[in-house]
């Protein structure tokens, strides 16, 4: 390489620039060239760089014979994998035949999933015959929203608290679960199905939350129960669980 | 004198099963099966007289047992026509599953559980399954608690005292047509006893009187497993240890009892009344420095003397518990933390073991790729039912044997055991580290997982360092001794016992309560 020490900038511009790929190459100048990536190539250490995909930010002091930069210029490798993550997809498929193209990383949220992924069983889509197409596209929303919040913050957040001060996501949890029972219970069995703890927390405190504070004849309406104790037993039961009523 | 509650009485049953009503639906041709056994006529629990061997039979109680008519799902299917109770009485949540249900009412106070009971029979049953109770107890109650019968009739004396709980019916409302597998399967792991067959296989090797060098040379390098007998005969507590006299010693101490500490005397009662399938453990790591005497009144076999550990004084992890349990009371598959071995005896009482060398992971049994985590789902009573029939077949069968008062079993590391008390029984058992385990030890501690694998100890990251400085201080060259001995071993044989041992590293210290 040649004596000068220079340092280079790669972007990975992958995701805009599906057809010609094209790397952006940016001088410390602050100097932008768009190249074709095979071009860029050229620069084994840019080959390199691109074909790791680890890497992190560095400066790396390089001597480079150029033939993109007219001018000894220094260049600064940056890690722009922030931008460029999930690009990694996979297709669910629900179980009336719809499929839900997703971050891999998002999908990953459910660990019947990852195990899924990681077992290497993912190749096309990966059905899912428990879950119909309505309520994966609602549990596939919330992974998305958990997984953006983890992102930006400590992952310990998208595990459900109800402690609002340090949740920001408790607003948009309740809402999320403000469904009708049949469509919170069929969320309940796909957080269970597909191994999603903070939405199993989340819908199984719901419905819990639904049972206080009523009397046993509003429980039966809020879940359309069948009172099935004839008087006399109803009273013996009501006996027995008394201290409960005062 | 010890409470008479066994799981090794095969005829018992016959005779009392009238008593246990619950078991028959008396309008229909229902059966007791097996989980998924739909039919079995050999199965009939209203005649009395057939012979049972496929069938279970029920431990002997003094308590009376909560019956409310819960039928496995199995039964739902031969009765055509017939409605399940379960769901009616659920409504909308009847798509949830059983586990999914009792998830949810987990989540509630006793209040309103209370509550929920008079909504339908289906909420009746649910909100008395037991473990909510259990719960609610541990969690609210880590202080002490007397125990009361049930769970449930614990919880609601402590924190109701106005409320009569005597005046309650004990075994509640029966209910009709409730079919349910997870609370039948639940009811019924907590009232079987131990079948016959599951005891018959005792394939140890037992030795007495052997010198200490033939035990080193025969079993503990080779790490292979043995039932010592007559090494017991001079602790006193073999005389001393029964029920009166340690109440009247400790009685109102305070011992480990898996989550919580409860006064020996609160445990004995509990253990008395109790019929669940996973009944609390007493098992104390402190309980010499809780009462001396105790420590006193025993004394380590002679073939395990060499105690490595030993040099790091009151640093060392936990190394010595006394544990006392019911019958059905015990430990799902483990291995014992650090690398280490350990021996196990029985001072009054009766243990059934199993064991599966190192690299054999039981069946049923799930340890995480690092090995920190052992997920055993099942409860003891449990993986009998489910798995141990799939060993009998196997060309290399697990170890097994029933260890009686005055025995000692040598428990060589990295062995997967499992371990279920046949009836009220009291134990010490001891982890211990010598030169013929040590580097495995040292390189156990090493290990990167450190902190989630090493047991015993608030400061696992530095134990390794800690260790090894101690050894060089008291055994100077030991270690370095031992790695030329082991290099020069592993030269000479294709497979060395150090190869054999490294997979002792798969799984860890992990109880199941």
């Amino acid at each position: 390489m040649a004596s000068s020490s220079t340092s280079v900038v790669v972007s990975n511009k992958e995701k805009e620039n599906k057809n010609t790929k094209k790397v952006t190459l940016k001088s410390s100048d602050g100097e932008s060239f768009e190249v074709d990536e095979s071009v860029a190539m050229e620069s084994q250490t840019i080959k390199h760089i691109i074909e790791d995909g680890h890497y992190s930010s560095l400066a790396l002091s390089l001597s480079v014979k150029t033939t993109m930069a007219s001018s000894s210029t220094s260049v600064v490798v940056s890690n722009k994998e922030k931008e460029n993550k999930n690009t990694k997809k996979v297709t669910l498929k629900s179980s009336d035949g719809e499929s839900f193209e997703v971050d891999e990383s998002v999908a990953m949220e459910s660990q019947t999933i990852k195990h899924i992924i990681e077992d290497g069983c993912a190749n096309n889509e990966i059905p899912l015959p428990n879950v119909t197409s309505g309520i994966l596209s609602r549990v596939i929303e919330y992974c998305k929203k958990h997984k953006e919040a983890a992102g930006e913050s400590e992952p310990s957040v998208t595990s459900y608290t109800s402690n609002s001060t340090t949740n920001p996501l408790t607003e948009w949890d309740t809402e999320f679960v403000k469904v009708d029972q049949n469509t919170l219970f069929d969320l309940i069995l796909a957080a269970n199905y597909l191994d999603i703890k903070g939405l199993l927390d989340l819908t199984c405190k719901t419905v819990a939350d639904m049972m206080k504070g009523k009397t046993p004849q509003e429980i039966r309406e809020t879940f359309h129960i069948k009172n099935d104790y004839t008087p006399e037993e109803e009273a013996e039961v009501r006996k027995e669980n008394q201290w409960a009523f005062e | 004198m010890l409470s008479c509650k066994s799981l090794l009485s095969q005829t018992i049953n016959k005779k009392r099963k009238k008593n246990k009503s619950k078991n028959k639906n008396k309008n229909s041709s229902t059966r007791f099966s097996k989980k998924h056994n739909l039919v079995s006529k050999k199965q009939n629990y209203e005649e009395e007289e057939e012979d049972c061997e496929e069938g279970f039979n029920f431990k002997t109680s003094a308590a009376p047992s909560h019956t409310h008519g819960v039928q496995p799902l199995g039964n739902l299917y031969i009765n055509p026509g017939s409605i399940n109770s379960r769901n009616t009485g659920l409504g909308n949540l009847q798509t949830l599953t059983d586990e999914l249900v009792l998830d949810i009412l987990g989540l509630l106070g006793g209040t309103h559980l209370g509550v929920l009971a008079t909504v339908s029979k289906s909420f009746y049953v649910f909100t008395n399954h037991e473990p909510l109770w259990r719960n609610l107890v541990l969690e609210n109650m880590n202080a002490g608690f007397l125990y009361n019968g049930s769970w449930k009739s614990t919880y609601v004396a402590a924190c109701y005292p106005s409320f009569d709980v005597s005046s309650v019916d004990v075994s509640g409302l029966r209910v009709r047509d409730f079919y349910s597998d997870y609370l039948f399967q639940s009811w019924l792991c907590a009232n079987l006893e131990m079948k016959p067959e599951w005891l018959q296989r005792d394939n140890i090797i037992r030795r007495k009187g052997i010198s200490v060098e033939d035990f080193v040379l025969n079993f503990e390098e080779p790490n292979k497993p043995v039932l010592l007998e007559g090494c017991l005969d001079n602790w006193v507590a073999l005389q001393n240890w029964d029920r009166d006299y340690l109440l009247q010693l400790c009685g109102d101490v305070q011992f480990a009892v898996g989550p919580v500490d409860m006064k020996l005397q609160e445990y004995f009662r509990y253990a008395d009344q109790v019929m669940e399938e996973r009944p609390l453990y007493l098992f104390d790591p402190k309980f010499a420095e809780k009462v001396p005497k105790l420590g006193s009144e025993y004394e380590v076999p002679v073939y395990f003397r060499e105690d490595l550990f030993g040099v790091l004084g009151n640093e060392r992890p936990d190394y010595r518990w006394i544990i006392m349990g019911p019958a059905g009371s015990g430990s799902s598959f483990h291995i014992d933390p650090n690398s280490t071995s350990a021996w196990n005896a029985v001072i009054r009482g009766s243990k059934k073991w199993i064991l599966f060398p190192p690299d054999v992971v039981p069946p049923g049994v799930h340890p995480s790729p690092d090995g920190a985590e052992v997920a055993c789902p099942v409860s003891i009573i449990e993986w009998f039912m489910n798995f141990y029939g799939a060993t009998k077949n196997w060309e290399k069968k697990p170890i097994e044997c029933i260890c009686k008062a005055g025995e000692v079993i040598f428990v060589p590391n990295g062995w997967w055991h499992l371990v279920i008390n046949l009836e009220e029984s009291i134990a010490i058992t001891q982890n211990f580290v010598s030169r013929r385990n040590l580097l495995n030890v040292l390189d156990f501690l090493k290990h990167p997982n450190a902190n989630a694998l090493v047991s015993g100890t608030r400061d696992r990251v530095n134990l390794h360092d800690k260790f090894k400085n101690a050894i060089e201080t008291s055994f100077p060259g030991t270690v370095d001794q031992l790695v030329q001995k082991a290099e020069e071993k592993k030269a000479q044989q294709k497979q060395s016992f150090w190869d054999s041992v490294t997979d002792s590293k798969v799984g860890a210290f992990k109880f199941s309560f």
